[in-house]
């Protein structure tokens, strides 16, 4: 490994002639935020075997650690953060951030690739590995720049968490709340691309001896026009690695991408359609062992007792282990282990929560709303009243929660799918009282995330981490059964929200109140976009019992129901039409107003529909996103069928449209799997579902057909694995009224 | 029947060869040796990804575990383990069941093929290619089960329609990619629709 890499590695506030680039902050409606008060900095250097190595750091908390070397590839002089150009005139790419199948590893390259205008199939996109120096500060920048102040929802976890201190905060490398394209790759990606093709366009000018204004730079080669001259990256970068960066990269205006805007294939794809793709329940390690839990029902709980006996005389067990609130049987296979522990007859306690059921959650609830009255309407106009409920959910991925933990020589080693990797081993750390520096992560792909592998949900890795501590110096995985991962999410919250509005004469808008439970975090997503002079909105605290957390698309997931289902019993109580009366209130926001138009034109909205069927419309702006579904809904021996849904999506700049297309059809059945038959219920004290026949999903047989329209509205780049979800219930729920009556409130939606 | 290699371009489906007659299969590297671990008598031999094999596993253990952990071909998905969410999806005799649910006794004497003994001779099975025309997969856990039910669903049903499919394939997968499944097998079932019109088969 060459000392060359840590040449200028600008401090935290650079000089004024060295590379200080510091993206703009993007103009997200309400933001008030302007002013960024980080610096970018950026290093560059060369890699030992010749090629350009350059990172591109954030903001004030990122570590300034640019000679930083991951381990086992000192030989290689792999490079410190993104990007890496070796004289075979191959570029690699590593992200920061996890890939769930969103395509972020694929989508992020390209940015960085269009800056750079290298051959994309040159090109090699990597997951960084879990180390300070990939922490992405991005992410939280893309929070900030959104809500202005405070602490978004989402990243409120990671202060919940004990083991994080604000200063830490920057620390994570997250992904989650649609994050990766808009804050790593917009401020990061683009920003390392740009840099690099400034040094390569500067060695390029030295090596063929001409002026750099006339060159330029494509398919990963400096080209000379006047005089047919050219030289490829690979060529150049010995000479680029000595240069200093350039003092003001020039990023791409959007009509110059070449590679942005087109649909390229995703590098995860091959693997997973023939059994390679190693996921955290695909580990092996050699002379591994297996572990089953199964722990206190009630959350709170703690085992009481346990005899390990009828474990113990079955083939295969090791070991029965107890832990303060489960117990785990260690075997040479799972089954074995899994078996073993059904023979179990653990006594846990339940924490006093006992008596808590479903009904008394929603009571509590209700009654914290009775506490904050809406007030009385104004005497003109016609009032619409309604109270609104959501359960709790569960992720549910299709890969249950799971580890592989090895403790051996004062080091621990963890194996594990997270969608952050950082704070997975702080967790892992803690649990074993040893420091971060001996403990490694080997993050692994994700059977699924949508938030049940964010910060502060790390209880299986925990659980795996005090297994290995009974096997060591053995390694064991830790595998969740199904039951086991549905009775212990950290869930969507249960959400009751009241909601008042007013109605003139004249069939306008007047008034919008509400009050709901949960935090005021939330009102961003409880505000909507609809211009209406009188807006009241405040959260009301209520009783949590089950641990919750993040659910795909968060607070705009049961905001979006309520409010796009109230404004439609409003559109109903004025006599208009639910899009035209929609329409009407977005004068001021022009953008919702063309997303709205644009899948109103998609379904052809107004036109017939088949007889037996509705159409039902629903517009929800969330992480950055704008997205408006039509749904054409009937009912088939008196159930639910949604045949259709027209989307219609504006999220800025669409970086890979096949992938973005795919994230907002993927979002359609999630939302609509929760619209029909997700419910969390509970009862004494412990969740009642166990397995999918109690939490049924979308198949194939339910899924509707899915057309997807992009807006192009030049808009700042918004996120995409999200912001589909939220608007599919409402447009469900919204139909149905129009083909039964029923205004159904409470999800999932049933028929009366 | 006698094994006919079909060229892949045509896109007939070609996994009907491999069920009766049990050629080697391309995929399987990761186990071929046969294991001999225990007493006669307690090892459960059968044909797995064109290669005979001899495990030593309880006869009550569920496939899935015994491809898993003793075969080590991982590709092979737990999901819910009582059958309800098809990632654990294989062939048994060229039909697909729920290796989850599926003891591994059961499949004594007879054929199993994973996702990674699908592909064949070098070529993958049109149904993989087709996933990866269509970029099918998202997160990708469930795929090598609906890949598994879904080939020998076209092996079965050349001709599969949209609601024959939407009726057959009761796998779940979360990350919602059912619309670009539906493409990728119309794109199989159009060109098998073909192949009948103009009689090559």
């Amino acid at each position: 490994m060459s000392d060359d890499l840590t040449t200028p590695a600008a401090p935290t506030t650079p000089p004024a002639d060295k590379p200080v680039s510091q993206p703009k902050a993007p103009a997200v409606k309400r933001s008030r935020l302007r002013k960024w008060t980080r610096r970018a900095f950026i290093g560059a250097g060369a890699v030992t075997g010749g090629g350009l190595a350059l990172g591109v750091g954030g903001i004030v908390f990122s570590p300034n650690r640019l000679k930083y070397v991951p381990e086992g590839t000192e030989g290689e002089g792999h490079l410190t953060t993104w990007i890496k150009i070796t004289p075979d005139n191959r570029t690699t790419v590593l992200i920061p951030h996890c890939e769930m199948g969103q395509g972020a590893l694929t989508g992020l390259g390209m940015l960085l690739v269009e800056e750079l205008d290298a051959d994309w199939s040159l090109c090699t996109v990597e997951q960084a590995p879990a180390e300070d120096i990939y922490a992405n500060g991005y992410v939280i920048h893309a929070f900030l720049g959104e809500v202005g102040i405070g602490v978004p929802g989402f990243m409120e976890r990671a202060f919940d968490f004990g083991s994080f201190k604000m200063a830490q905060f920057a620390g994570l490398q997250i992904t989650g709340g649609s994050t990766s394209t808009r804050g790593t790759g917009v401020f990061g990606m683009r920003l390392a691309g740009a840099t690099a093709r400034g040094m390569l366009l500067e060695a390029g000018a030295e090596q063929l001896g001409v002026p750099m204004s006339e060159l330029t730079a494509r398919d990963s080669r400096i080209i000379h026009e006047a005089s047919g001259q050219s030289a490829t990256y690979g060529e150049l970068v010995g000479r680029a690695s000595a240069l200093d960066l350039p003092s003001r990269p020039r990023l791409k205006e959007r009509e110059e991408y070449r590679l942005v805007g087109t649909s390229q294939d995703r590098a995860d794809i091959p693997g997973k359609v023939v059994g390679e793709a190693q996921y955290g329940m695909d580990v092996v390690r050699p002379d591994m062992l297996y572990a089953a839990i199964v722990r206190a029902p009630v959350p709170g709980g703690q085992l009481e007792h346990v005899d390990p006996a009828p474990a113990e005389a079955m083939a295969g067990v090791r070991r029965v282990v107890q832990l303060d609130d489960a117990v785990a049987v260690v075997a040479d296979g799972y089954w074995q282990a899994q078996q073993a522990l059904n023979a179990l007859g653990p006594k846990f306690t339940d924490a006093g929560l006992g008596d808590v059921d479903t009904a008394g959650i929603r009571a509590r609830h209700a009654a914290a709303l009775d506490g904050e009255p809406l007030g009385e309407p104004p005497a003109e106009g016609r009032a619409v009243t309604a109270e609104y409920c959501v359960p709790y959910l569960s992720h549910a991925t299709m890969e249950p929660m799971c580890a592989t933990a090895r403790l051996a020589d004062g080091q621990l080693e963890v194996w594990a799918g997270t969608q952050d990797p950082l704070s997975t081993r702080g967790v892992a750390a803690g649990v074993v009282n040893l420091d971060k520096d001996d403990v490694h992560i080997y993050n692994q792909q994700l059977g699924g995330g949508f938030g049940r592998r964010l910060p502060g949900t790390y209880d299986y890795v925990e659980q795996a981490v005090e297994v290995a501590k009974v096997t060591a110096p053995r390694p064991v995985k830790l595998v969740w059964s199904r039951e086991e991962d549905m009775r212990h999410g950290y869930y969507r919250p249960f959400v009751m929200g009241r909601f008042q509005g007013v109605v003139d004469d004249q069939g306008h808008a007047r008034r919008w109140a509400s009050r709901f439970t949960g935090g005021m975090a939330d009102a961003l997503e409880a505000d909507p976009p609809y211009g209406i002079e009188d807006k009241d909105i405040q959260a009301v605290t209520a009783p949590v019992h089950l641990r919750t957390g993040s659910w795909r698309s968060v607070a705009a997931s049961q905001h979006g129901f309520f409010s796009e289902s109230f404004i439609d019993e409003m559109a109903h109580a004025a006599g208009s039409d639910p899009f035209e009366f929609r329409r009407g209130l977005l004068e001021e926001e022009p953008r919702h107003k063309a997303v709205l138009e644009r899948a109103a034109e998609m379904a052809r909205w107004g036109t017939a529909v088949p007889e037996g069927r509705a159409r039902g419309i629903a517009i929800v702006e969330s992480f950055g996103s704008i997205v408006a579904h039509v749904a054409e809904v009937g009912i088939e021996n008196g159930t639910i069928r949604v045949y259709r849904v027209d989307s219609a999506v504006d999220c800025g700049l669409v970086v890979n449209p096949q992938q973005a297309e795919t994230q907002i059809q993927g979002g359609v059945n999630f939302g609509l799997s929760a619209a029909l038959f997700h419910e969390i219920t509970v009862r004494g004290g412990a969740v009642e579902n166990r397995n999918f026949p109690d939490f049924n999903m979308v198949r194939l047989a339910q899924a509707p057909r899915v057309n997807v329209s992009f807006v192009d509205s030049g808009g700042p780049v918004g996120g995409l694995g999200e912001p589909g979800v939220p608007p599919v219930a409402p447009a469900v729920a919204n139909a149905l009224f129009v083909l039964t009556g029923q205004r159904l409130r409470d999800m999932p939606l049933r028929l009366g | 029947m006698p094994p006919i290699e079909l060229p892949v371009a045509n896109l007939t489906i070609v996994s009907c060869v491999r069920r009766n007659v049990g050629v080697a299969c391309g995929g399987s590297a990761s186990f071929h040796e046969t294991r001999n671990l225990g007493e006669a008598g307690d090892m459960i031999d059968f044909t797995l990804n064109g290669s005979s094999v001899s495990l030593d596993v309880p006869a009550d253990m569920p496939l899935l575990w015994a491809l898993r952990e003793t075969a080590g071909l991982t590709g092979t998905k737990f999901g819910c383990g009582i059958g309800a969410c098809g990632a654990c999806t294989v062939h048994l005799d060229g039909a697909a069941v729920r290796s989850c649910s599926t003891p591994v006794g059961n499949v004594a004497g007879r054929t199993v093929t994973t996702i990674e003994g699908l592909a064949s001779g070098g070529a993958l099975h049109p149904v993989q290619q087709a996933w990866i025309d269509h970029q099918v997969p998202q997160c990708g856990y469930c795929q090598s089960g609906m890949i598994m039910a879904i080939s020998a669903l076209l092996e079965r049903r050349p001709g599969t329609t949209d609601d024959q499919l939407a009726a057959s394939i009761t796998n779940i997968c979360r990350c919602g990619t059912y619309e670009r499944i539906r493409g990728a097998v119309a794109s199989l079932t159009v060109a098998a629709d073909a192949e009948e019109e103009t009689g090559d088969v």
